[in-house]
């Protein structure tokens, strides 16, 4: 068999390219791997001395699975709150003529304008005002402050995505409009919902700054334990949390990348 | 013309400042069918979104048998609408998309599901139950859109371009299926289209519009051969223009002088005069051409073949008489060879019509 230098050239350059991509995607995820096993580590020894599962089953048995399920209960209300506000409004954006609706729109994206911390800190002085600070409520309130803004303008764009022309038929054919909310736009929007509902989710599971302000010192999220871990120098602990952090989000990014049609970001712009 | 069925009465449209329909005044004939024919932007699918009542009239009545309906929203109107995309429910099946108004009625379910496959079988879409919208052919889609809206036995049937989105084969066989359809249910029935042939083939009655108004209604013969404008000669159909001169008036016969050339026409009732300017429109079909000069005919043109295309069922040419280019359809072309070099046209007076006539003394529009 014969082999051409110049594709055996070409292979080699790919293969190159290949492993340097997934030296940058996967090295850093890789020392998180180590560290999460590394029970004995010093300088200058490139791989640990010995290695185990003690941090992992220290971890595990510690309050890290409280932290995990409460930033699971945390992400479950600020979602469905957030769908229960968002799915009409966006309905409401994409479908009738609502005065200043440029207006409306700015005013959700106007917190992500500002530096984070001066929102949350300034919201976190009112929320303290009517008794929220540290409590869950509190968490799920500043959590919404961002996730509306994601959802809003997805919901728009996902009714905006319907056409005008099934809900004209569905009323044409005796539906009144709120029939034709329930029996026509809302089920064709379920994929939108669901791709709105997992970046809110996967947002609300992963906020630090706000939590942080608003919740600490009783309400720790997973974010906020490994913030918690990183500061004792536990680089065990903090690289477990991190690694168990990654797991929801792979999933539904998995998940959103079969639910996000580019038909709604191709209405992003039409809003 | 029987009673009307839906009459528009001084309707007005406007989105903005620009005016959609202007003024518009039309009675549609109960069980018959109606084309709004017109190019894009002429006001005809306002007119229909206002009759489904999809649109308020910012003037103007609308009634539907005896009922004004202006205020009627549109869910209860029992007006049934075809769309030209279709609006299939692409998250149901056939069954539910032609069912969906029925349940919405509140019917029972098994006279629900009778109804349905008696419309499904009427429209021969049996065996398509099941399937969702996406899985059937654009000829399919367009029936169950037909049968979702009939199943409902509307008073009126509201079709918006419904065959814009077949290819050329398919529409020609739908709408002769369609108008079977239409004829056989007496249903009255109202079309919008851009497409002339489409109404031609297909109306009782022709509205022809243009910039919000109706500006020719009558039968698809009085809209093609009498038009009563330049922009409806224009637009339906294909149409040789011709101005000219009374210079002979009475009872039997007008001849007017063309460039010189003198062209007798029959009055058409017309209250003319000598001197009285006119607009004359022939259309190519009514002009025989040959090679040998005819005997006896009222009008022969002599010119020269420019341009000419094989179209199959017919030939067309393009003759140039003096400065003026004349379109001639060749219904009959006997001859495997097209004709060529110089022709003879002629053209009867019965088939030249006046489109608009000016008085010489008063200098105001003939009509």
């Amino acid at each position: 068999m014969k082999v051409n230098p110049g594709a055996m050239g070409r292979a080699t350059v790919k293969i190159a390219f290949l492993a340097l991509v997934l030296f940058v995607i996967f090295g850093p995820l890789s020392s998180l791997a180590i560290w999460s096993v590394a029970e004995k580590w010093y300088w200058p020894y490139a791989l640990p001395q010995q290695v185990g599962l003690f941090y992992w089953g220290r971890v595990l048995g510690s309050d890290l699975m409280r932290s995990l399920q409460l930033g699971f209960f945390i992400a479950t209300a600020v979602t469905m709150l957030t769908l229960l506000c968002t799915v009409p409004v966006g309905y409401a954006l994409a479908r009738f003529d609502v005065l200043f609706k440029s207006v409306i729109m700015m005013l959700f994206l106007l917190p992500q304008a500002f530096p984070q911390l001066p929102v949350f800190a300034n919201a976190a002085v009112l929320l303290y005002k009517f008794d929220l600070g540290a409590t869950i409520p509190g968490v799920v309130l500043i959590h919404m402050v961002g996730s509306l803004v994601y959802a809003v303008w997805i919901m728009t764009a996902v009714f905006k995505s319907i056409p005008v022309e099934m809900e004209e038929a569905a009323i044409n054919l005796g539906a009144s409009r709120i029939k034709t909310f329930l029996t026509i736009a809302l089920p064709l929007a379920v994929p939108g919902i669901v791709a709105s509902s997992l970046l809110v989710f996967l947002y609300s599971l992963d906020e630090f700054t706000g939590t942080l302000l608003i919740g600490a010192p009783f309400v720790v999220t997973l974010p906020v334990f490994m913030y918690n871990a990183s500061m004792g120098y536990e680089l065990q602990v903090a690289s477990i949390t991190a690694l168990l952090l990654m797991i929801p989000g792979m999933v539904l990014l998995v998940l959103l990348e079969r639910y996000l049609k580019a038909e709604y970001l191709s209405m992003f712009g039409r809003i | 013309m029987s009673e009307p069925h839906v009459r528009l009465v001084n309707i007005t449209k406007r989105f903005g400042n620009t005016v959609a329909v202007d003024n518009v005044t039309l009675d549609v004939a109960r069980g018959s069918f109606t084309t709004l024919l017109g190019p894009s932007g002429c006001g005809k699918t306002t007119t229909l979104r206002m009759i489904a009542g999809f649109h308020d009239p910012d003037a103007g009545d609308i009634f539907i048998g005896e009922r004004r309906v202006n205020e009627v929203p549109s869910h209860r109107r029992n007006t049934a609408m075809v769309f030209q995309e279709y609006a299939l429910f692409p998250h149901m099946s056939v069954f539910e998309n032609v069912a969906y108004g029925l349940t919405i009625r509140g019917l029972p379910k098994p006279q629900v599901a009778q109804k349905v496959r008696a419309t499904l079988k009427f429209l021969a879409l049996e065996g398509l139950d099941d399937r969702s919208p996406h899985q059937l052919s654009g000829g399919q889609q367009q029936r169950v859109a037909l049968a979702r809206a009939l199943v409902m036995e509307p008073e009126v049937l509201l079709l918006d371009e419904p065959l814009s989105n077949l290819d050329a084969k398919l529409r020609v066989s739908v709408r002769t299926e369609m108008t079977q359809i239409q004829r056989s249910l007496k249903l009255t029935t109202i079309y919008v289209t851009h497409d002339q042939e489409e109404a031609l083939a297909m109306s009782d009655a022709i509205a022809v519009m243009h910039q919000g108004r109706v500006v020719r209604f009558g039968t698809p013969w009085e809209v093609y051969y009498r038009p009563r404008d330049r922009f409806v000669a224009d637009f339906v159909g294909l149409v040789n223009f011709v101005e000219g001169r009374l210079v002979e008036v009475s009872p039997q016969v007008l001849v007017a002088d063309v460039a010189g050339r003198s062209l007798r026409f029959a009055p058409e009732g017309l209250a003319l005069r000598p001197g009285d300017g006119v607009l004359l429109s022939i259309r190519p079909e009514c002009i025989g051409i040959s090679l040998a000069a005819p005997t006896g005919a009222a009008n022969v043109l002599h010119g020269q073949v420019a341009v000419s295309q094989f179209l199959g069922r017919l030939v067309r040419y393009w003759v140039a008489v003096d400065a003026s280019t004349w379109v001639v359809d060749e219904p009959d072309p006997s001859t495997y060879s097209l004709l060529s070099g110089e022709v003879y046209l002629t053209i009867e007076p019965g088939k030249v019509h006046v489109i608009a006539a000016e008085n010489k003394d008063k200098d105001e529009g003939g009509r």
